[in-house]
């Protein structure tokens, strides 16, 4: 395959399908309620949700853990949603961004100008010292090296990545299918896996992770239909928070040094993507006030929970503990702010962790 | 309680971005925003904080997972958001405060300057990731010693063909060869480069544990484990040679040499 050609079907299973397939569960919120990042990071969660439940079945249940036909079902059951998603969209004449949002002149302020070009500027330094640095951590003998045994042997956790002897499942890590959705990027794209891992998952994480604290940023200071271009407590939030990834490296457990050291590798998403989003479900909960938003949280929980557990089995367990405790604050928060007094939040946040709850029996079962 | 304190102690080392979190938790709940930010940001973060401290949970924690992993608990805390929300509302602040005083200056000169102070604080408090001795230039895109590919692409082309060759590589390059290639297993790998794991390995030992390599020994140990290949380091002392038990020195390579047996079989 030529390299363009490589690279166009690697960005298309990087960030093409997963961004759209956060479409169908962002419909559910009013069109000005629906920005670039809601949808990005909604997208991913329903992309890592459907690589699980389609991953963990074919590894329990097929001779050697049928790779090929996991990325079949996958790219089938993708290929199902977009399709779903435009349908919908034309059922419900709903064109997904407000027409006078496509060809409105975006609002600018100078403070915030400045500020986001300082961003921009960090974030740009980053991504290039990202994709121009090597970063050695001994655990990629293990994660990376399972992403190259899958892609050129297509079965998963048949073989021990530090020798290559064979071996039996280890249910600690298999069913954290990552390494699994590195390797399947790399086979539709006739990519080396190494290469995926180490040269453009940053590329694609880092900015990510940066999403999730914008929605953050936004949720504290009730900005939600406000850019960074326009608005400088947005813009000034994301400076600070780019200084502390660049500066984090404090030690080798700051979920910072994760994030540029070990970008590829699951636990660097339960510490920058997982938990974020967690939290991000609780601010966006406390200030919920529609039942559209109350339903979309519940939704975005939903995803996070069935997506968490592709990345390592601690995630579900974290998750599940944040969002318990921190929904017992919601609801504190809530009945402070608007006298609801009534436990219906609880359930609108814990049942929808029942897929991390699945995931966590089946663990220890398996374990 | 010893153990968690050593846990925190080692998350922070000697920096202060712990110290920025926690009088950023203390001036949002001093300054008291809004209910929302108060508690999700500030309460409840402290809970979790008490929670992470409390020796019963690193008990139980210590039962399930080990002790090395408890610092993740620390995650839960959202301290990166809320030191950013705090740098934020301080700006605001001497925005508000120099208002009236400002005159003909530009309108965002003291959100500017006091974000400004904030990044020096936690440029100085922190430590600059790139600077990190485990990071280095890339020399390829798949971020791996150029001389592992060499050697593993050197290997592979005289191993006819075969998907499942068995090599010993030198310690410095077990972590790499099979993050490029699965077509070579190797005699040992990273399990025995961490010691508290407990792992033995005849190869290992003979190749790495002596500062001058026995060949007659080594080569005994790689027959015992069918190695078709060895790569060692040419600067290496290595008394006697691995020719004289079957194994042909094919090429000095970047620095190592590869030796072959063609007796062992090809799997």
């Amino acid at each position: 395959m030529p390299a363009l050609l490589k690279l166009t079907v690697l960005f298309i299973w990087l960030v093409g399908v997963p961004v759209l397939s956060g479409i169908l569960p962002c419909l559910i919120l009013p069109a000005e309620k629906r920005t670039f990042a809601r949808l990005c990071i909604t997208g991913f969660l329903v992309h890592f949700f459907l690589f699980e439940v389609t991953g963990i079945p074919v590894l329990l249940f097929t001779w050697l853990g049928d790779f090929a036909l996991l990325s079949l079902v996958f790219e089938a059951l993708c290929a199902l949603l977009l399709f779903g998603a435009v349908f919908v969209m034309v059922k419900k004449r709903d064109g997904f961004v407000p027409d006078a949002k496509i060809w409105k002149k975006p609002e600018t302020e100078p403070t915030a100008l400045i500020l986001t070009a300082a961003f921009a500027g960090l974030l740009f330094f980053v991504l290039y010292m990202s994709y121009t640095r090597a970063s050695f951590d001994g655990d990629d003998a293990y994660y990376v090296t399972q992403s190259v045994l899958t892609w050129q042997t297509e079965t998963m956790y048949r073989y021990l990545p530090y020798t290559g002897i064979t071996t039996e499942v280890d249910f600690r890590h298999a069913l954290a299918m990552f390494p699994m959705w590195i390797a399947h990027a790399a086979r539709a794209s006739q990519t080396h896996p190494t290469i995926v891992a180490h040269s453009f998952i940053p590329l694609v994480f880092i900015p990510l992770t940066l999403l999730v604290y914008l929605e953050i940023a936004r949720a504290l200071f009730s900005a939600q239909n406000r850019t960074m271009l326009s608005d400088r407590r947005l813009s000034a939030f994301m400076v600070i928070v780019m200084t502390l990834i660049l500066f984090g490296n404090t030690s080798i457990y700051t979920p910072e040094t994760f994030l540029l050291t070990r970008t590829w590798q699951g636990k660097s998403l339960l510490a920058n993507f997982v938990l974020p989003c967690g939290m991000l479900a609780l601010l966006w909960m406390a200030q919920a006030r529609e039942k559209e938003e109350r339903r979309f949280v519940s939704v975005f929980l939903f995803l996070l929970a069935g997506a968490s557990g592709l990345f390592t089995s601690m995630a579900p367990a974290l998750l599940i503990a944040l969002v318990c405790a921190g929904s017992l604050a919601v609801m504190g928060v809530r009945w402070k702010e608007t006298g609801e007094k009534n436990v219906r939040v609880l359930w609108e946040m814990i049942l929808p962790l029942l897929p991390a709850a699945i995931y966590l029996i089946l663990f220890f079962v398996l374990r | 309680m010893r153990e968690i304190l050593s846990i925190l102690q080692l998350y922070n080392a000697d920096r202060w971005l712990l110290l920025f979190y926690a009088a950023a938790l203390l001036f949002l709940l001093w300054k008291r925003k809004d209910t929302k930010s108060v508690v999700l940001l500030g309460i409840f973060p402290l809970v979790i904080f008490a929670f992470f401290l409390f020796p019963v949970s690193f008990t139980i924690y210590r039962k399930l997972d080990g002790p090395e992993t408890y610092y993740r608990l620390a995650w839960m805390m959202p301290m990166t958001a809320t030191i950013a929300y705090a740098s934020v509302l301080l700006a605001q602040q001497a925005e508000k405060t120099a208002k009236e005083g400002r005159g003909k200056r530009f309108e965002g000169t003291e959100t500017i300057l006091v974000l400004l102070v904030c990044v020096i604080l936690i440029a100085s408090g922190g430590r600059y990731t790139y600077n990190n001795i485990h990071i280095t230039p890339a020399e390829n895109r798949l971020h791996l010693p150029q001389t592992v590919i060499n050697l593993c692409d050197y290997i592979e082309s005289q191993a006819d063909g075969s998907r499942n060759i068995q090599a010993a590589f030198p310690s410095e390059h077990v972590h790499y060869v099979r993050q490029y290639t699965t077509h070579i297993r190797l005699s040992f790998g990273r399990e025995m480069m961490v010691e508290r794991w407990g792992f033995e390995n005849p190869v290992y030992a003979e190749m790495e544990e002596k500062e001058t390599i026995d060949a007659e020994k080594l080569a005994e140990a790689l027959l015992a484990d069918e190695c078709r290949f060895v790569v060692l380091n040419a600067a290496k002392p290595i008394d006697g040679a691995l020719e004289e038990y079957g194994y042909e020195k094919l090429v000095l390579l970047d620095g190592y040499y590869v030796y072959k047996n063609e007796d062992i079989p090809i799997a």
